[in-house]
């Protein structure tokens, strides 16, 4: 793992935690808090050395979001496998991953977020990491009436480690993709007069490893539901 | 404004000979009575010594009326017997007993009347005389007082509240040459009636401040008959104030922007040797959710629009209702204003 890349990722992550809570008014601002559980149907795609693996399977975990005004302070972890999708190479892996996020919503329909992500996988081939860092811009908006809301977020991956360890070799030099990107859209329905929130979604990351005979492209894309509830206004 | 003043003889008779006599009263009046009769039987002498006898050994309750009589005989006697001095001095205490105090002209010869004037000229005090429990009404009627002084003079008449907040007063003052009977209106100087409660009603004489009559009054207020408010309008009445505005087709326009944004993501950012550029059906799911839910947003996100001419006509019923009330308060108002009053004696200080 490269300790300046790490620290980097959560410098920024930290920054934008420190302006959001520099913007907050000083003023009593309304609270909230809501937890959700759900799952998501996550598949991974590798080209790795010309071969191509691809694996999927369903995570399940759950989110938690304390609103302070416009500041909002996250979490999120998920637990599940991935199995190979007709790919002669891929091993069953399991895989996790815990995240913590801060937003800054200066309006209801723009958001700055900031977050940190360790993802990993294991499996019997070995054991691999990523500590990811992101920084986007959140969009959203009502669609007619105020339970329906749509949002689309964007985000640049400052920093992104992956590094780990076979059962044959032991690989400790990590690796960062040279092309990097999340991105995210979903609906958010909150019916009213009871503290619920449905949430579906659908997420994607890319990340485009140095180009050579070790080429490594990858992507991870989900689709997910969480039912949450709420407290406070 | 009617002048019952008729009515003060009445008055003052029926309070004099309602006093409740004391547990000893039949025994007194059984004296007084063997005493009048030794004068009616000529027994002059004896008959004035039996009063005398009467006269130092009445209790300082013994009944007023008994009290008078027995001086005012006593006095008539002595005055018969050319005791000037003694009669004088019994016809002053009868005036004392009782200011109201008068011999039967037709008991009585015209001698000792004059001889009973005189002395009452010069006794100095005051005595007071209201109705012991009667009902007027502050805008018609006027309460009628009587007031008796020995010497001729001035004197002041007060109405003071004696309990509440509001210290209301009525004053009056009138030249008394023996008894003398007027009405005391019953409203302060606003004009407005005077306010239940408890008063006390003070004669003084102008030429001795000292000497006073005093009678502790209540005044009540029988319950008036006030007529009851008009009931909440029922919701029935009332139109609708609001109704469901026009669609609202941009809701269905944004919904599909970020429902193809879902589907368009992994097209446009994927990598095409990883399968991007193609359609993936979890995007496109969640894609044609948001749209769907933007459509939705069309019939579900019509506002409440309100409906001005209904909210103007269920005010103008709400208005008209309270001024109904009002009108039904002032009504009831002045009818709690003009309502007789009830006023009793609580207590007599001659």
């Amino acid at each position: 793992m490269s300790p300046g890349r790490t620290s980097l990722g959560a410098a920024l992550t930290l920054a934008v935690a420190l302006t959001a809570l520099r913007a907050q008014p000083a003023q009593a601002q309304a609270a909230s808090v809501w937890a959700a559980a759900g799952g998501q149907w996550v598949r991974n795609t590798l080209i790795f050395q010309g071969v191509r693996e691809e694996t999927a399977g369903p995570w399940f975990g759950g989110t938690a979001e304390l609103t302070l005004g416009p500041v909002v302070l996250g979490g999120a972890g998920f637990r599940g496998t991935l199995r190979p999708q007709g790919s002669a190479f891929a091993f069953d892996r399991t895989a996790g991953e815990v995240q913590a996020l801060v937003r800054l919503e200066p309006v209801r329909w723009l958001g700055f977020e900031g977050s940190y992500t360790v993802r990993a996988y294991s499996s019997p081939a070995g054991y691999q990491r990523w500590d990811i860092s992101a920084v986007g811009l959140v969009l959203s908006t009502t669609l007619g009436h105020p339970a329906l809301r749509a949002y689309a977020k964007g985000s640049a991956l400052p920093t992104v480690y992956m590094g780990g360890h076979s059962t044959k070799v032991i690989v400790t030099a990590g690796q960062t993709p040279y092309l990097r990107f999340a991105s995210e859209v979903g609906l958010t329905v909150a019916p009213p007069r009871i503290p619920l929130l449905f949430t579906t979604y659908y997420r994607f990351e890319r990340y485009d490893f140095s180009a050579g005979p070790a080429r490594r492209l990858e992507q991870l894309d989900a689709v997910g539901l969480s039912l949450g509830y709420r407290i406070g206004r | 404004m009617p002048r019952r003043y008729w009515l003060v003889p009445i008055m003052v008779l029926s309070t004099a000979w309602s006093t409740p006599l004391p547990a000893q009263a039949p025994i007194l009046e059984a004296r007084l009575a063997r005493a009048l009769a030794a004068l009616d039987s000529t027994e002059t002498e004896r008959g004035i010594e039996l009063l005398r006898e009467l006269v130092r050994s009445l209790p300082p309750d013994a009944p007023q009326a008994l009290r008078v009589r027995a001086h005012l005989h006593l006095g008539a006697a002595s005055w018969s017997l050319g005791l000037g001095d003694s009669a004088a001095a019994h016809f002053s205490e009868t005036v004392r007993a009782s200011p109201f105090a008068q011999p039967n002209p037709e008991i009585f010869n015209p001698d000792v009347l004059a001889a009973f004037r005189a002395a009452r000229r010069g006794t100095l005090t005051v005595g007071l005389r209201v109705a012991t429990d009667t009902v007027i009404k502050p805008d018609v009627d006027s309460y009628l007082v009587a007031v008796a002084v020995g010497r001729p003079g001035d004197v002041n008449v007060l109405l003071r509240r004696t309990d509440g907040p509001a210290p209301a007063s009525v004053e009056t003052r009138l030249r008394v040459d023996s008894v003398s009977s007027f009405v005391l209106s019953l409203r302060v100087s606003d004009g407005l009636a005077l306010e239940p409660g408890d008063y006390r009603l003070s004669a003084l004489l102008q030429d001795a401040p000292g000497d006073s009559a005093t009678t502790t009054l209540r005044i009540t207020r029988p319950a008036v008959d006030t007529a009851a408010h008009e009931p909440p309008l029922d919701s029935s009445l009332f139109r609708p104030e609001m109704r469901k505005g026009p669609p609202v087709p941009t809701s269905a326009l944004l919904g599909m922007a970020f429902g193809a944004a879902a589907a368009a993501v992994p097209m446009v950012l994927g990598n095409k040797d990883l399968g991007g550029g193609k359609a993936q059906v979890p995007a496109l799911s969640v894609g044609l959710g948001i749209s769907v839910a933007g459509i939705a947003g069309v019939v579900l996100g019509r506002r409440m629009v309100p409906i001005h001419e209904n909210i103007q006509y269920n005010r103008s019923l709400v208005t008209a209702r309270e001024q109904r009330n009002r009108a039904i308060a002032e009504a009831n108002e002045h009818k709690r204003r003009l309502a007789p009053l009830r006023i009793t004696v609580v207590e007599e200080h001659p």
